[in-house]
């Protein structure tokens, strides 16, 4: 990268801020996916006003700006190829939690968890509960649009973020939406949510915060086959019931957690289901009454309640264990997050175990089986030859699988470079040609995080072929 | 160069209905020079590249229930009217999302769905003609937002037809998606200015099992909005929360408490599982009890009526107002500036009814005339920018809903641009470089 740039950088930021040793980048090649690249330089601005300025310097000398939060990515959304990689880590003050209005006001480098900690006090909390929560940032979930399992009855980042600071080309610095309802104009803050840092770097945050449930319980329910569970959970759903979360497990993904940290699932259940209902002492227990009998008109062999705290967390830490467990079976996975409508859940599955014998590679499947985002995950082994390929094409065949049901490619965890090959799948040039508009909305020249989301006409690309070994937390749960 | 009058409605015979009376389509005391109601999607297509290659203005119009919303449009050319594109295109009621064409009904579609016990909770205002494709354009938000959220948090997936004539979808029609930009979000609320909607997926919910509706009666608005603001704190869960004054109340579909000058009512809507209910009520009770010494009633009338004729207040063509407007702001700024509005507003010799919700700081005020009393355009213009100036110190704004093409000429309906407005006109001249779509009537004259 250009000297008087980094020169210029470094008057901005201070010295130590601007990390251009290839020894320093290392860690930064990476988001969760596998897809890789060298920065430029790393920058590290401490407030708005850096962030403008780097802004400016980049433009002005036509450098492509990436922001990046905890870089826990799954699309490789903050993998930034010879451009700056502008980390928000040293913004992470929470500015204001007020109680009155039930909002927090945060720096875009705040962990996800540490907004529900200082509302705790208030007897509020953030809602929407990425499983990286402990990590991830709330920059990075606005640029995702992240969900979580409590999104089922709460909704994703974008119905509980109102408004954002946001340092555009120019280095100005806008607030797009606000405290205030129904702002006169265009809904930007909506439009910014998930724009995968394509739009401009938000540098402050204002979200909603919802009062903390008076009561909450947890059920285990244990099924002899998937399609008992999947007609379970729509059961609930057609029952009128919207419970908080709504978790299945299967087999394969059972006996891994089985044999790493044993939970106590029966080893030979083919699946389970998590439960959550949460809300009025009253509510919790009539709606726990449906839960119970729907689950066992579904065939539930059993049913088991978290009599106590520890034991919701522990019914959770088997369902938050799976993935990492699933190292246990083979060394690599690819981790598919399509969606599908709730009734076609079921014919999602049949497609992805047919489609797992076809490829002969096995699939696990851990999911927000509520709202119709599957998981499935491909294991196989990278050192035998052929099996990265057929893996990643198994992937492909089961987005197309989740596309013919009417579903779409990611539920939560973005395109970026991971499905931008797959999106026409779903749209046409002329739908994405209404994206390029809105993009360039934000951002005329294109200068913030080129290169994603778009597809780029060629075939897809090995991606998101990760080492569970690597995965970032030793619990990591998706 | 734009061609002559007559040659206009010829433009686009063939198209679906061309009614040759215009008048009834009259926006903001102008008549369009055409109008079409195109038969299915592909001739509203037609007619949209018909139009662009005429350099004609478009007002897309669905109901006609909010055709007032927004400034006086720059041209008038021509009303393109969806309601005639009014197919269920799919009702899943186990995936709890359907999907319609932009004409359909609200009223259609609000029974469609509660054969099956769902609905989508949006307050709509005569919701017998407002159209789905126009409720999502203008994004007019009612009491229940404060549980339900608004249009955005209920819209999955749109279909647009664009200035150029092409027709494009956003999102899909599951509940969860991130493939892509958020493209919904921005077309909800647009207005009309960045195409036309043709059909949306929306989520829906079970209808609660039990909903009632609870009244109060207090001295005056701002000892209602004290009590809705610790209703809010204490976490009852309301469905709806909102204090009326007396203006309001005649409008109001139930058997309501007689008020002296400045009381208000406090109503509030409780809704879920009969235990739960229960329980919410025996709450709310005994905090109006205990906190504010007031008695608060079951309202026995049906609770839907209810909140509908809230909802309907100032938008029905029977007994239309002269001004309309939304506050919103901090809810201590909205409890203090009410008095001042009201009386600025009973000056004129109006009869004046306000809806405040409190605690997300939104105050409605209707106003409607006085048999004999006339409209001074720039006194009321004068007026309306005194307060935006003393909203906008607490960072409030002030949108003017309704008034007559008169005031508009001496007054931005929208107020102040946002400082983003930049961003709001790129975006505008991506989506329609020639600006044919409701030409001037929405923010900064977008
Ligand atoms: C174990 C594990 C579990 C996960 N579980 C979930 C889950 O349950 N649900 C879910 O939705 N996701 C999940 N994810 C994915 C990931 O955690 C989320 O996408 C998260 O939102 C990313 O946040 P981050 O701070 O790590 O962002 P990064 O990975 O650093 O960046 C993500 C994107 O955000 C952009 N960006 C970051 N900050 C800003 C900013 N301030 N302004 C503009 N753009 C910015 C980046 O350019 C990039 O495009 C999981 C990931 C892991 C590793």
């Amino acid at each position: 990268m250009n000297e008087h740039l980094i020169l210029a950088l470094r008057a901005t930021v201070g010295e130590q801020y601007v990390v251009i040793e290839r020894n320093d980048l290392w860690v930064y090649r990476h988001d969760g996916s596998v897809d890789h690249a060298w920065p430029g330089a790393v920058v590290l601005p401490v407030t708005t006003e850096q962030v403008s300025k780097v802004v400016q310097l980049a433009t002005a000398a036509n450098v492509p700006v990436v922001a990046r939060g905890a870089g826990t990515g799954l699309s490789g959304g903050a993998v930034a190829n010879g451009t700056i990689l502008l980390s928000l880590n040293r913004m992470r003050r929470i500015l204001d939690v007020s109680a009155a209005n039930r909002t927090a006001l945060v720096e875009p480098g705040v962990v996800n968890i540490d907004i529900s900690k200082a509302a705790h006090q208030y007897g509020l909390y953030y809602a929407p509960d990425p499983s990286s929560q402990k990590a991830c940032t709330i920059g990075g979930n606005v640029a995702e649009n992240a969900g979580g399992p409590h999104c089922l009855r709460y909704g994703m980042t974008n119905n509980h973020v109102l408004g954002m600071e946001v340092v555009l080309e120019d280095g100005s610095a806008v607030w797009l939406g606000g405290s205030h309802r129904d702002a006169p104009g265009y809904d930007l803050a909506g439009a910014f949510v998930g724009s995968e840092g394509m739009f401009g770097v938000a540098t402050k945050i204002l979200v909603r915060l919802l009062k903390e449930p008076e009561a909450v319980r947890t059920y285990l329910a244990i099924f002899n086959s998937m399609e008992q569970a999947s007609s379970a959970v729509s059961g609930i759903i057609g029952g009128g019931i919207v419970p908080a979360a709504l978790e299945m497990m299967d087999a394969l993904a059972i006996r891994a957690v089985e044999n790493t940290r044993p939970m106590g699932y029966p080893l030979d259940a083919e699946a389970v289901l998590l439960v959550e209902v949460d809300g009025l002492r009253e509510e919790v227990d009539e709606d726990g009454v449906d839960v119970l009998r729907i689950c066992r008109e579904a065939g539930a062999r059993d049913v088991r309640v978290a009599e106590s705290e520890e034991e919701r967390e522990r019914l959770w830490a088997g369902r938050k264990g799976a993935l990492g467990a699933l190292g246990t079976i083979a060394p690599n996975y690819v981790l598919v997050d399509g969606v599908v409508p709730r009734t076609r859940i079921g014919e999602a599955l049949r497609r992805v175990s047919e489609i797992s014998k076809e490829y002969g590679l096995p699939i696990a499947n851990v999911f927000h089986a509520g709202d119709g985002n599957l998981h499935p995950c491909i294991v196989f082994d990278e050192r035998k030859p052929g099996e990265t390929g057929r893996a990643l094409a198994a992937g492909g065949a089961i987005l197309k699988a989740c596309v013919d049901l009417g579903g779409a490619l990611s539920g939560e965890h973005g395109i970026g470079l991971e499905k931008q090959e797959y999106m026409p799948l779903l749209f046409n040039s002329d739908d994405l040609r209404t994206m390029g508009w809105l993009c360039a909305g934000f951002a005329p020249r294109g200068l913030f995080n080129p290169g994603k989301v778009f597809p780029r006409g060629a075939p897809a690309k090995p991606t998101n072929v990760r080492p569970i070994t690597a995965s970032k937390n030793g619990d990591a749960w998706i | 160069m734009q061609p002559r009058i007559d040659v206009i409605a010829s433009l686009f015979s063939g198209l679906g209905e061309t009614p040759t009376r215009t008048a009834p389509y009259t926006v903001d005391g102008t008549a369009p020079r055409a109008v079409v109601i195109p038969k299915n999607v592909p001739t509203l297509q037609e007619a949209l590249k018909i139009a662009k290659a005429n350099n004609l203005g478009v007002l897309p119009r669905g109901g006609g229930t909010m055709m007032g919303i927004g400034n006086r449009p720059t041209r008038t050319d021509l009303v393109l009217c969806t309601k005639n594109l009014d197919t269920l295109v799919e009702y899943e009621p186990a995936d709890m999302t359907v999907t319609a064409q932009a004409g359909i009904s609200m009223k259609r579609l609000r029974e469609t769905l509660a054969d099956h016990s769902q609905f989508l909770p949006l307050d709509v205002p005569l919701p017998d003609r407002a159209t789905l494709g126009g409720v999502l354009a203008a994004n007019i938000a009612g009491a229940h937002r404060e549980a339900y959220g608004t249009a955005r948090d209920w819209v999955i997936g749109i279909k647009m037809a664009h200035a150029d004539g092409s027709l494009t979808k956003a999102g899909g029609k599951v509940v969860k998606n991130v493939t892509g930009y958020e493209m919904t979000k921005l077309y909800v609320g647009s207005l009309g200015t960045l195409g036309v909607i043709t059909e949306a997926t929306l989520k829906v919910l079970p209808i609660p099992a039990v909903r009632r509706t609870l009244v109060a009666r207090f001295p005056s608005m701002a000892d209602a909005c004290s009590a809705a603001m610790e209703i809010h704190r204490a976490g009852i869960g309301t469905l709806a929360c909102v204090a009326v004054d007396i203006g309001a109340r005649p409008r109001i579909k139930a058997q309501m408490p007689v008020l002296t000058l400045d009381d208000a009512l406090l109503l509030v809507e409780i809704g879920g599982r009969k235990a739960a209910v229960e329980r919410r009520q025996s709450d709310l009770v005994s905090l109006l009890r205990n906190q504010f010494s007031v008695p608060c009633d079951l309202v026995a009338s049906d609770t839907t009526a209810l909140w509908q004729s809230l909802t309907d207040m100032g938008w029905s063509t029977e007994n239309s107002p002269v001004f309309s407007m939304r506050l919103l702001n901090t809810p201590t700024a909205v409890v203090e500036m009410y008095p001042q509005i009201r009386e600025a507003l009973r000056l004129e010799s109006f009869t004046v009814g306000s809806i405040m919700q409190a605690s997300i700081g939104v105050l409605r005020v209707v106003a409607w005339p006085q048999p004999g009393t006339a409209i001074a355009p720039k006194d009321m213009a004068d007026w309306v920018t005194a307060f935006r100036a003393a909203a906008a110190r607490t960072g409030g704004h002030i949108i003017v809903e309704q008034c007559s093409p008169q005031i508009k000429q001496a007054l931005a309906v929208w107020g102040e641009p946002p400082e983003s407005i930049s961003v709001m006109r790129r975006i505008k001249e991506q989506f329609d470089p020639t600006g044919i779509l409701n030409p001037g009537r929405f923010v900064g004259g977008i």
